[in-house]
């Protein structure tokens, strides 16, 4: 069986900026680093395998070390505002950090507001509210440090599936509250326009059809979902980041990772299920810039962005013609 | 009013210590402070209408400083959040991903001033398989 490397590559990302901005430039900023985690603490093995690999951090001088990480697990949000309020600041100074990694954001908001009994009725908006307006206060703090100390803050976040229909809270409200959906049908109207409104329809959210509905223009700001001609899969792993719009207006910048499972072409049959199921061979990744201050978003689907595979020596991006190639023992070296 | 200190961490809130406790139980925030007439706030929170008025202003005149759009002497102050060009330019540094091609989309890489989100699948999907190939056997 193969081993299957984690999730879109999102730690491995992460733990790739841990080292190189501990180089000197061009690379990195010659400074430590500090890894503040929610989950799980630093996989330090998996660190010391990139270390021990990667050719640019073996040629490196002074090479990167572990001792240059600073890493602290915040348990819950209460601790992550302490920390991040009061003991980060000094941290940064003490220490002379330049890059500030929070893995991941929405793990600690996710276990505060979302629990259950605290979701019904009225009770639920409010939580959300208040959600929002911690949000807000934690956009700041991190735009202030980054800004006072011209340092680098990186923040993780998960993905959920997005669900067809009803949509969010938000669009049902924006929905029942435009009693007058002209722009939708004046839009539609236009011949120029029809044939991307009957794109829509193929789209899981086709139940707004507002142009002005978050559920319609969450495509240009999530990550997921902007591509012209998607197939029936990519509708079936339509994702949105986790924290909402409310989250996203406090980035600069957001970077999707994507991966997408290819199939092999023989079949998993088993007793249970006779028909079986295609073998999973592999998953291919992207790297899709969805938004940036200083550099241009890579565009609608897969076709701008960066494909790129793990490998035991970190990230590497597959060259474009190399894409036939078979390589069927690349996802075995990494053991994480 | 909690969120004057946030917004404006160099306030000199000692000088209108005696108008914060009412306002910020009249839930009176610093929006509405801008926002509504000074009237308003002052019979919202039962206050005297000059000391209000007072803060207003100075609140006013604290958030254009902090932007560098003061006028007079404010213009010269230099505001982290007004920038020249050139400034942006000569504190521009990036952290590099270790990988040409990923840089290159990223504009050389990890910005520096900026807060960047990276999102993705977790592995928790992938656990789930696990979780379904373990039972199988």
């Amino acid at each position: 069986m193969t081993i299957f490397s984690s999730g879109a590559g999102k730690t491995q990302f992460l733990l790739t900026l841990l080292l190189a901005a501990q180089l000197d430039a061009p690379y990195g900023l010659s400074s430590s680093t500090l890894y503040i985690s929610t989950e799980s603490a630093l996989p330090t093995t998996r660190v010391s395998q990139l270390l021990h690999t990667h050719p640019v951090l073996l040629s490196a001088n002074p090479k990167p070390t572990l001792d240059k990480i600073i890493s602290i697990v915040t348990p819950d949000l209460e601790s992550q505002d302490h920390i991040l309020r009061y003991q980060v600041p000094v941290a940064l100074r003490r220490h002379g950090i330049r890059l500030i990694i929070l893995d991941s954001v929405a793990a600690n908001y996710r276990a505060e507001f979302e629990r259950p009994g605290a979701g019904n009725g009225q009770n639920s908006g409010a939580n959300m509210a208040q959600r929002s307006s911690e949000l807000v206060k934690l956009g700041q703090l991190l735009r202030d440090l980054a800004r006072n100390e011209n340092c680098a803050i990186v923040v993780a976040n998960q993905v959920a599936d997005r669900f067809a229909g009803g949509g969010s809270p938000l669009a049902r409200r924006s929905a029942g509250n435009n009693p007058d959906s002209s722009i939708g049908a004046s839009l539609s109207s236009l011949p120029g326009v029809r044939g991307e409104v009957e794109v829509n329809t193929a789209l899981p959210f086709k139940s707004t059809m507002d142009p002005m509905s978050l559920d319609h223009q969450q495509r240009w700001f999530t990550g997921w979902g902007d591509d012209p001609h998607p197939s029936h899969l990519t509708i079936k792993n339509m994702k949105t980041p986790s924290l909402g719009l409310i989250w996203t207006t406090q980035l600069a910048c957001r970077v999707a990772l994507i991966k997408r499972p290819v199939y092999g072409p023989g079949i998993l049959a088993d007793e249970e299920n006779e028909r079986g199921e295609p073998v999973l061979r592999k998953w291919r990744r992207w790297m899709k810039v969805v938004f940036a201050p200083h550099v241009a978003p890579s565009g609608p689907g897969l076709e701008g962005a960066v494909e790129f595979e793990i490998k035991g020596e970190g990230m590497k991006a597959v060259k474009k013609k190399a894409k036939n190639s078979d390589d069927d023992d690349e996802d075995n070296d990494l053991q994480t | 009013m909690t969120d004057l200190t946030a917004v404006l961490p160099g306030f000199p809130t000692h000088q209108y210590v005696r108008l914060l406790p009412s306002l910020e139980k009249n839930l009176v925030t610093t929006a509405d402070l801008l926002t509504l007439d000074c009237v308003e706030i002052a019979k919202r929170a039962q206050l005297p209408l000059l000391d209000v008025k007072r803060l207003c202003n100075a609140t006013l005149e604290a958030l254009q400083r902090s932007l560098g759009i003061a006028e007079g002497e404010g213009v010269q102050q230099s505001s982290l959040l007004r920038k020249t060009g050139k400034d942006i330019l000569g504190s521009w540094r990036t952290i590099s991903t270790l990988d040409d091609d990923l840089d290159r989309a990223l504009g050389g890489g990890i910005p520096t001033g900026y807060i960047t989100e990276i999102t993705g699948e977790r592995y928790a999907t992938l656990l789930l398989y696990f979780v379904i190939i373990d039972n199988l056997l």
